[in-house]
């Protein structure tokens, strides 16, 4: 387990990586964390190698959804985030995270399942596997299992019903960052030559839908069995006025907020991913970055208890 | 602690969508009094001896305004008399959605410690929170919210109160359905105006309470005297479909029957609507954004040029007003003919707090009188006051309620007195608010920024500056100047060339970014100096000591110091944050004094001496390279030191030393306009001078050509040249006169982002790239160009809105918009002492030079006083002399005399002060006499008018 040691990435790391602009504001894309094993087969240059930006595979893809977020945030500029009594809008305080609530097994048929909801995001994971790699068998990894990840909205999850077809570039991208946080957790060198799938559904969506789909997914592998180096817990955070909003609902975070993802093992503080499409100056982000760490683990709390609660139960079903 | 609680909201965007939002409910929100035990809060606002003394409630009592209490009684609200209030969080949103400026002054309220306003998020709360029932109305939702609110404090005070003396809590509305069904409820609760009578001591407030609406029926006669307005969505579809027209109203200000409204086109292209006669101004006031409807072209008119004032009395006498719409109709030449229109609806209302005059009603015992703004664009406003007596000969603020169509005045009501009319602080106060200069003292969230003290350099501080102390700065300035922002310094190098630095006081280390300081520094955007007064940008402390480079104290600097040879050529420029100390503050006539004085070879003076050399070396190649030397007169005042009243007059000396600071000012400024640009090609604020179109020096090449002069306007260059040739013999102010004229010709120098324009030439100084870079004391643009500059050299981080071209083009009309508002505030106050001063002198005879000829009258220019005045050949009343005037000359022939420019005249100035709303100098001929239109040199008697203000 050497490696994870090497995995642990800390802030002056990550600063190290960000491409500042001109004007000294710092636009983190995407930061990947890439797998465990692909850690290992690089080159040992320090931290700097471990870390991939994906600015240079996604640069193209995310600078065009740059101008739509400015744009939203004119529109939605009507919106007091924070009010001078630290209350948000749906009356939280500024590190207080949405009512989580969580359920695993919630499917027979699969490996693994759990539903959970953050406030009014909703989603649905299912795990199958580890099974034999499916379709071509070129794809197989001789040391490591292949871990492929679904992300898809339902139809009904946004206020507008809308057809969401499969494999557009929202969902590829999102299936992408899933596959390679889980990369990053799931001890996938156990299980050579073969392959676990995650599907996620997003139900409904109110904001954070990364960071929902990643702790729902991680209860389904978890109820699998599929051994993981920690619990994945993911969260959002937004900055406003000078302060740090977990959680972000979608109010929030189309309310021109700069807002970043950021997905932790919350046991070593390792980082497994971290995004952000919004422009932030560089002194913020130490402190956004804190305060996402510090949310993520109040996440892992509760995927505990729930884990832990769902023993219990499955354990007396049992009789033992 | 976190309840979670789901609730629908519908909304209109485009159609209609569902938007489901959480809304968690919490019990940790505490009431924020001081006498409550029950509440675990660390800090209270509310007091317990909450006693406002009212006739009403005995008691200790909080108030409970409702939303339309604070919307329309922000000026009680204001009052340091009313305190602990409870403002709910449902009518913060409210006021939020309904109206900007109020929720702006409400914030401020809130932020006030001494006025003790709590703010209340009852809608998180638990126990006050409230679904919205079937069939109520959002409104109706929102006020039960606040009875709610309102009942569950009187509750929690009466079970939490630690020693039991009765807090109760006041629920104020003006809302006749609310009031009886909180009274249902049990709370105690009162219309506004009940309660605000009932405060014993405060008589005065209740003349501050605005007009609510069921009051303003009973104003004004039943009779409709203008025609509705149109509702926006029909004014909307109008304008869309090209039948309306959208603009700003602008009032003549010579005729209160007729308006302009510009309409702002595509691109440069806008045209201007004539409107006449009260029916079709249609209740718009000056600078409101109205839609106009075109009238047939049969019926379009010229704009007269009569002058008319609304001087009807109190009642409505239209008969009076109609004889004066007909006169105006007098059928003009069809060319002259505008555009004409008339007013269709209401877009904006730009109405802001007006000053002026209470015409006092003839009927004694009437409360409702007539108000006469200030502004002769602004119609007369009808106010309830009954402290008329009082008020009369006072200068007040009233603020416009509303206009009902049946009304023919708009009804407002009473702000503030200013004090009384005539006196300096009055006046000062008055031009300051009609030139819309921001005067308040400084909020305590501006001040809680300021640097705590006692105040000194830490070695943390000197990490990234330059330790310069040991240099012999000096920093010279006009005498009296407290807040210095520049010092120099000149010494020789070993290689035998010249170090020169320009120290400027670093302000932006201590206004950082995006703070309120920096929000009001921005806000205010310059420093005004008025006579014997100076409205500082940025706090005290700041502006006269910290950042001002005194004398033998350590200061933070920003420098900017320059390697250059004897020839003055640069040979390398750096910039860095240093800190330095200032060996000596001079004014100008004390460095003069010490480089003239061969006796004085200290430091300094070498420093002075070297200075100014380089500065007559710099001056020449600026003037060789085509720099404008412009004059313009300007006057000081000697003020008596007691009663700061004008005692003498002087217009401004200008010495060598002046000219050297402002030389290396000059370079400074170019150095970093170079330098931010090239670092920031995008967003580097600068300030141009753009070179006037021809047609704006017709005046000065005729006057010039009628003393056989020619003047060349072809290039700055030129300009410069051929005025110092011009000299006429026998004539020596000829010069200067033409000079004077050349200054009237040019623009207005403007503060621009880089990013935003391509044209970045100075025309009077001739140079190719400038900015401000020297004053950001006074001046908020150089404290952008100082963040710049630092980012430039690594000294300090940016912030978004630096970098972003769109706000600092916004920033930038800011800047010249306040910077211009300065400078006419600047000049009404120098004409203000100067009307002092003509008060106090009685009647004088001086000489002038004829500086304008218009159709009716000469401008005539005291060089003595710099005092520019206006002589009337077409007095009311008096038989008009035969006036020819010829456009080409231009001359002015007066019964058999001819007026040229720069013809020599003598005048007597006295103080017209029969209006007292508008006094000014009055000035009559002379020499040359001219039977009929010149008067008697009448004696002049200063010095007995002099000893009668003394008594």
């Amino acid at each position: 387990m050497n490696s994870v040691a090497a995995l642990c990435l800390n802030i002056p790391d990550i600063k190290r990586c960000i491409q500042t602009e001109e004007d000294r504001t710092v636009t983190v894309r995407t930061l990947l964390l890439l797998s465990l094993w692909s850690c290992r087969s690089s080159s040992p240059g320090g931290a700097f190698g471990y870390v991939h930006s994906a600015a240079d595979t996604w640069g193209v893809a995310l600078a065009v959804r740059l101008p739509f977020i400015r744009s939203l945030r004119k529109n939605m500029a009507g919106l007091e985030l924070l009010s001078d009594q630290g209350y948000r809008l749906d009356g939280r305080k500024a590190a207080e995270l949405r009512k989580v609530q969580a359920r695993m097994g919630v499917f027979a048929q699969a490996d693994g399942s759990a539903y959970l909801e953050q406030g009014n995001t909703k989603a649905l994971a299912v795990v199958y596997g580890p099974h034999e790699i499916r379709g071509s068998r070129s794809r197989a990894l001789h040391d490591r299992a292949v871990i492929n990840c679904q992300y898809s909205m339902a139809t009904f999850s946004t206020a507008e019903r809308k057809r969401r077809p499969h494999g557009d570039r929202k969902s590829t991208e999102m299936s992408l960052h899933l596959k390679q946080t889980f990369e990053a957790a799931v001890m996938t060198q156990l299980y050579p030559r073969s392959q676990i799938d995650i599907y996620v559904k997003i139900l409904q969506s109110d904001g954070g839908n990364y960071s929902v789909c990643v702790n729902a997914a991680t209860l389904a592998v978890i109820d699998a069995g599929i051994p993981m180096r920690d619990y994945v817990c993911a969260c959002t955070v937004g900055f406003v006025d000078e302060t740090p909003l977990a959680d972000l609902c979608y109010a929030e975070e189309s309310g021109g907020v700069s807002s970043l993802a950021l997905a932790l093992l919350p046991r070593g503080g390792q980082i497994a991913l971290l995004q952000m499409d919004a422009r932030l100056h560089q002194d913020h982000l130490e402190a956004l970055i804190e305060a996402a760490m510090t949310a993520c683990k109040g996440v892992s709390k509760v995927l505990d208890e729930v884990v832990r609660q769902h023993l219990q139960e499955v354990s007396s079903l049992t009789g033992e | 602690m976190l309840k979670s609680k789901t609730f629908v909201k519908k909304t209109r965007s485009g159609g209609v969508m569902k938007i489901v939002r959480e809304h968690y409910l919490r019990d940790d929100i505490w009431c924020g009094s001081e006498a409550c035990s029950g509440c675990k809060q660390e800090s209270t606002v509310l007091q317990t001896d909450a006693c406002m003394e009212s006739s009403l409630c005995s008691y200790p009592h909080y108030l409970v305004p409702d939303t339309n209490v604070v919307l329309h009684q922000i000026d009680v609200l204001e009052d340091p008399v009313i305190r602990n209030v409870i403002i709910l969080q449902t009518v913060l949103q409210e006021v939020r959605h309904r109206s900007a400026p109020v929720y702006k002054r409400l914030k401020d309220v809130l932020h006030e410690k001494e006025k003790h306003f709590y703010t209340f998020t009852n809608e998180h709360h638990r126990e006050t929170f409230i679904d919205r029932e079937p069939g109520e109305s959002a409104n109706d939702r929102n006020d039960r919210a606040i009875r709610v609110a309102a009942k569950w404090y009187s509750q929690h005070l009466k079970t939490f109160e630690c020693d039991k003396d009765g807090l109760k809590v006041v629920l104020l509305t003006n809302d006749q359905g609310n009031k009886q069904k909180a009274e249902e409820s049990g709370l105690l609760v009162y219309k506004c105006e009940e309660y605000i009578k009932s405060l014993i001591a405060n008589p005065e407030l209740v003349d501050r309470l605005a007009l609510s609406n069921d009051d303003k029926n009973e104003i004004g006669s039943s009779k409709v005297l203008f025609p509705e307005h149109l509702p926006l969505s029909r004014i909307q579809a109008g304008i869309k479909c090209g039948s309306f027209l959208q603009g700003t109203f602008r009032a003549s200000r010579d005729n209160y029957l007729e308006a302009t409204v510009f309409v702002q086109g595509e691109g440069d292209d806008s045209t201007e609507v004539l409107l006449q006669g009260l029916q079709n101004l249609n209740r718009a006031v000056h600078q409101d954004v109205v839609a106009v409807q075109l009238l047939p072209r049969s019926q379009w008119v010229a704009p007269s040029s009569v002058v008319l004032q609304d001087e009807g009395a109190a009642k409505d006498d239209d008969v009076e007003e109609e004889e004066e719409e007909k006169a105006l109709r007098i059928s003009a030449a069809e060319a002259a003919r505008k555009p004409t229109g008339k007013v269709v609806g209401i877009i904006k209302r730009n109405w802001r707090p007006f000053c002026g005059m209470l015409n006092v009603s003839q009927i004694k015992e009437s409360t409702r009188h007539l108000f006469t703004p200030a502004d002769r664009r602004v119609p007369r406003i009808r106010i309830e006051t009954r402290q008329a007596s009082t008020l009369a000969g006072h200068r007040i603020m009233v603020a416009i309620d509303g206009w009902p169509k049946d009304s023919r005045y708009p009804n407002g009501h009473f702000v503030r007195s200013l004090g009384s009319a005539g006196e300096k602080d009055t006046e000062q106060e008055v031009l300051l608010l009609e030139h819309d200069v921001p005067h308040q003292a400084f909020s305590q969230a501006v001040l809680s920024f300021l640097p705590k003290m006692p105040w000194a350099i830490t070695p943390e501080d000197m990490v990234r500056r330059e330790d310069l102390r040991h240099l012999s700065v000096c920093s010279v300035d006009p005498p009296g100047c407290t807040d210095i922002d520049d010092a120099l310094h000149c010494r020789e190098l070993e290689n035998g060339n010249l170090e020169v630095g320009v120290h400027i006081a670093d302000v932006s280390h201590f206004i950082r970014p995006s703070n309120a300081l920096d929000k009001e520094a921005a806000s205010r955007g310059t420093t005004v100096y008025l006579c014997g007064k100076r409205i500082d940008m940025v706090p005290e402390l700041l502006s006269s000591n910290l950042c001002s480079l005194r004398s033998n104290v350590e200061r933070f600097a920003f420098s900017c110091i320059w390697e250059m040879n004897h020839k003055a050529e640069v040979l390398k420029t750096r910039f860095t944050k240093s800190a330095i100390n200032s060996k000596a503050s001079l004014t100008y006539a004390e460095a003069q004094m010490r480089i003239d004085d061969t006796n004085m070879n200290d430091e300094i003076t070498k420093s002075l001496r070297g200075l100014n050399k380089l500065a007559k070396t710099l001056k020449r190649q600026r003037i060789d390279k085509g720099a404008l030397t412009l004059s313009s007169l300007e006057v000081r005042f000697h003020m008596d030191s007691e009663t700061h009243d004008p005692i003498d007059l002087q217009t401004k000396e200008l010495m060598e030393t002046n000219s050297m600071v402002e030389e290396f000012m000059l370079l400074a400024n170019i150095s970093v306009a170079q330098k931010i640009y090239d670092e920031f090609s995008e967003c580097a604020l600068l300030r141009k001078h753009p070179a006037p179109p021809p047609s704006n020096y017709d005046i000065l090449l005729k006057a010039a050509k009628s003393k056989d002069v020619e003047i060349h306007t072809d290039s700055a260059k030129a300009l410069a040249d051929s005025l110092d040739g011009a000299k006429v013999d026998g004539f020596p102010y000829f010069n200067t006169l033409l000079r004077i004229l050349a200054t009237r010709c040019m623009m207005q120098a403007v503060y621009f982002c880089s990013g935003m324009d391509s044209d970045f030439h100075h025309y009077g100084l001739a140079s190719p790239i400038y900015t401000h870079f020297t004053s950001p004391i006074r001046r908020y643009a150089d404290i952008i160009v100082h963040r710049l500059l630092a980012v430039a050299i690594g000294a300090d981080s940016t912030y978004p809105d630096l970098m972003d071209k769109h706000k600092q083009s916004a920033l930038c009309n800011n800047l010249n918009y306040r910077h211009k508002m300065s400078q006419y505030a600047q000049r009404a106050s120098v004409a203000f002492h100067t009307q002092l001063f003509f008060k106090s002198r009685g009647i004088l005879n001086e000489e002038g030079y004829v500086l304008f000829v218009r159709k009716n009258a000469i401008i005539v220019l005291i060089p003595k006083f710099g005092l520019e005045g206006t002589v009337f050949f077409d007095t009311k009343g008096k038989t008009v002399p035969n006036l020819v005037f010829d456009e080409e000359g231009p001359t002015l022939s007066v019964e058999q005399h001819i007026f040229c420019i720069f013809d020599k005249v003598k005048v007597t100035i006295t103080l017209d002060d029969s209006n007292v709303q508008h006094q000014k100098i009055r000035m009559s001929l002379i020499e040359p006499v001219i039977t009929g239109v010149s008067v008697p040199a009448p004696d002049a008697e200063p010095q007995a008018k002099k000893l009668k203000l003394d008594n």
